[in-house]
């Protein structure tokens, strides 16, 4: 009896030491890693142009390029699939944990910017490595099907880790922040998708329209100017639901109306018929990031360079 | 509450305390309890009662044959127990379906899916108590409590294995002593059955569900590997949870039996079913081939190929009424079927070409791969979402390389590197303990070794999961 209290207790100590080591890997492992996302979003400096967005951006903006263009920080927090309720708390988190102002955010928006199903319902979890920040872990806890999501990577900060975020946290890390998409669109097939209706329609879900409303006061309320960029995609795309895809530029080109701060800024009719520029029918390659950032830069100056933006950082 | 849930791995914890400061006259009764409500965390509290149903006729039924000394009683006891066994399962899994079938929409509400998750496998392991007891394999158990929880025990209730209560009930009933080695070897397998279901069969869905779920986009290449990484897909999730089932039962002393055997090294297809599913393959081949190939014996070869696609076809229907499954099974039959009248020709071939009996290993590797190329085949008809998906998989298997980049890059590069290094890894890992001829060669390694393997292993469950919460394949049935 006595052996076996002692075998006992030699498993119980074995398992608490075991447990503390793996906790500290686990926190120190996560520690790098999350550093490394930092880089790639640009969340470890006070940026004076904060680009917002889903792989659109991703793909489509080159940050580096820009920054050099526009002689001042950039932070590119691009997320795959993040829909409109994601880039509030996107905003929220970046804007609200600087101690410094945002001279301008440049939040992308394309036909599907207030369809709410389809872009990616879960696209919450890529957040899951900001658990920390009460914005996000808001969003999350709004976002997520159960309680287990969230208290399994409070216990465990690797869980917070998936294959896109680890792959973008080695990225920081290593400073790679090119697209590496050289391929071209695919143009018969794209035609052949559009023909089988493959594609998911647009739509309108008034929560996504809230949330983007919220998102432009909240921007604007912090004396941030707002540019409202439209990354182009293929015309054929645009073409397929031709009225609804108006619609949804007359809704942005509406809101740069209303408010002198806010610009609208729509690619499409420069770019979307170069098929060369585009990886599929809605990113853009690596020459077409390169162009599509250039023309951005000259854009970008000229409201950053105007007087709306020097009486907001007068403000600031 | 799945066995990959932080939820389950609470409730272990909190079970396995608990049982240690337990009195081992009610050990039984906690392990029950436990057991009671797993399966009523499946959000549906009312399940317990059906498991409590089929206990309570299998205990009054296996008792009153022990008592009863007359053959034609006994046998008509049997029969009645059986069937009242057969119809609780019947009525659970596929009366639902005919009736939605039918349209009896309030069938179908108050029916679906969740009441039937582990009927199956309780049932059966109620049938074959009752099949031992006729047999005098087994004495009736006295205990209505030990052999409830024999039926109901919470590792194995949802996926099995499908457990003889001569094996189980012995352990359940012994005194428990704390066993470091049993406790130790039991967390191991846990993990390892967890890596295999979070990091590899969910990374490998990945690719799979890409292309199965849109069968139509894809042809030639990308078909082929999706079936091959469905074949790893099933074969890592199943033996992932039966690993997890193993492991959970070592926290508490109980051995239970080993469900799979490097299936995928088979080199025929009945060699398949002695290394997959082992339990239920015993199962199956006690309890319907043997009695089937008994009551057809003087039909010779064609009774045995016969009771072997009736087997099967029952066995694919068991998975499921869908027609996938029921082609899935006939399929299995068919092989098994045809090896039945092959096998006196192979000898003849093997010898016109003189092969000895002995095989070389040129002849393994060609007898593995095409066993394996069989059994993917019939993938096809048990992962396709319909019979015509099937079909159109089958049509184009062959239709060159197709959209192989779309397939293989669906869920961006990381995740191919990811799981063609992860999969390395495992198959490595399996090698080396196959090579090894050991099943406890982790425990043999020097202490800094063995408590790296244990980190990087926690680690890369944290890592490297796909936060899918995708459900065990086999829960379905």
């Amino acid at each position: 009896m006595v052996a076996v209290e002692r075998s006992m207790k030699k498993f119980l100590f074995r398992l608490a030491l075991f447990v503390g080591l793996i906790c500290i890997l686990d926190r120190g492992l996560a520690a790098l890693l999350q550093r490394g996302l930092d880089r790639y979003y640009g969340l470890d400096k006070q940026a004076g142009v904060l680009c917002i967005g889903h792989s659109h951006t991703m793909l489509g903006i080159d940050g580096q390029r820009l920054e050099q263009g526009l002689e001042m920080p950039v932070a590119k927090y691009a997320v795959n699939g993040a829909n409109t309720l994601d880039r509030l708390a996107m905003v929220k988190h970046y804007i609200g944990s600087r101690p410094g102002p945002v001279r301008l955010v440049v939040y992308d928006v394309d036909d599907h910017t207030f369809t709410g199903a389809g872009l990616s319902s879960n696209s919450y979890r890529l957040f899951f490595p900001y658990l920390d920040n009460p914005d996000i872990a808001r969003h999350i806890k709004e976002s997520a099907g159960s309680w287990e999501e969230c208290n399994s990577r409070r216990l465990l900060t690797l869980l917070r880790f998936n294959s896109v975020t680890l792959n973008l946290a080695l990225r920081g890390t290593l400073r790679r922040y090119e697209n590496f998409k050289t391929g071209q669109v695919d143009i018969t097939a794209l035609r052949n998708d559009i023909g089988n209706g493959r594609r998911a329609p647009i739509a309108i879900d008034q929560e996504m329209v809230n949330a983007f409303a919220e998102t432009v006061r909240y921007i604007r309320a912090n004396n941030a100017l707002l540019a409202l960029f439209c990354i182009p995609t293929v015309d054929l795309v645009n073409n397929e639901e031709k009225v609804r895809h108006e619609r949804m530029m007359e809704i942005f080109r509406n809101y740069a109306a209303s408010d002198k701060g806010i610009t609208f800024l729509d690619y499409n009719p420069t770019f979307s018929h170069r098929y060369e520029l585009f990886y599929d029918s809605v990113h853009l390659n690596k020459k077409g990031q390169q162009a599509v950032t250039d023309k951005a830069v000259e854009d970008l100056k000229r409201i950053i360079r105007s007087p709306l933006s020097q009486s907001a950082i007068n403000k600031n | 509450m799945a066995f990959n849930s932080l939820t389950y791995f609470l409730f272990l914890a909190l079970i396995w305390i608990l049982f240690q400061w337990t009195a081992d006259r009610l050990r039984w009764l906690l392990l029950l309890a436990a057991s009671l409500s797993f399966y009523a965390s499946l959000k549906a509290p009312y399940l317990p009662v059906i498991l409590g149903l089929v206990a309570f006729v299998t205990y009054t039924v296996g008792m009153r044959l022990g008592r009863n000394l007359d053959e034609a009683g006994r046998k008509r006891l049997l029969w009645m127990g059986v069937a009242a066994n057969l119809l609780i399962l019947v009525s659970l899994k596929y009366l639902p379906v005919v009736f939605s079938a039918l349209r009896f929409s309030f069938f179908t509400i108050n029916f679906s899916l969740p009441v039937t998750i582990g009927i199956s496998y309780y049932v059966f392991q109620a049938i074959s108590y009752l099949s031992d007891i006729y047999l005098e394999i087994i004495e009736p158990e006295s205990h209505f409590g030990y052999l409830f929880l024999s039926l109901a025990f919470f590792p194995k209730l949802l996926q099995g294995p499908i457990e003889r209560s001569g094996e189980l009930l012995p352990q359940l009933k012994q005194p428990y002593v704390f066993d470091y080695g049993m406790a130790r070897s039991g967390m191991l397998l846990f993990a390892w059955g967890l890596f295999k279901k979070v990091v590899i069969a969910d990374r490998l869905a990945l690719f799979v569900n890409t292309v199965y779920g849109d069968v139509h986009s894809y042809n030639g290449l990308p078909l082929i590997l999706a079936t091959y990484f469905y074949a790893f897909q099933i074969y890592f999730d199943f033996s992932g949870y039966t690993d997890m089932a193993l492991g959970s039962a070592r926290l508490f002393n109980i051995n239970l039996t080993q469900n799979f055997n490097s299936p995928y090294l088979a080199t025929s297809v009945a060699d398949f079913w002695r290394r997959w599913h082992i339990s239920f393959s015993r199962w199956i081949l006690d309890y319907i081939f043997k009695p089937l190939q008994m009551s057809w014996r003087d039909l010779g070869t064609a009774g045995t190929a016969a009771a072997l696609l009736v087997t099967f076809l029952v066995s694919g229907i068991w998975h499921g009424a869908s027609l996938g499954f029921v082609v899935w099974g006939g399929l299995h039959g068919a092989y098994l079927a045809a090896s039945v009248y092959y096998k006196p020709w192979q000898k003849k071939f093997h010898n016109l070409l003189g092969i000895g009996p002995e095989k070389t290993r040129l002849q393994k590797i060609w007898q593995i791969a095409v066993t394996f190329n069989l059994i993917c085949f019939t993938w096809i008809f048990f992962r396709a979402n319909s019979m015509a998906d099937a079909m159109f998989v089958v049509r184009h298997l062959f239709d060159g390389v197709g959209r192989i980049r779309s397939m293989l890059f669906a869920q961006g590069a990381t995740e191919l590197i990811l799981a063609l290094a992860l999969l390395t890894v495992i198959l490595a890992v399996k090698s080396f303990t196959t090579a090894c001829k050991r099943t406890d060669i982790p425990f043999c390694l020097p202490v800094i070794v063995r408590w790296s393997v244990y980190s990087m292993l926690a680690l890369s469950l944290s890592l490297f999961s796909v936060d899918s919460g995708r459900a065990f394949i086999y829960f379905q049935f």
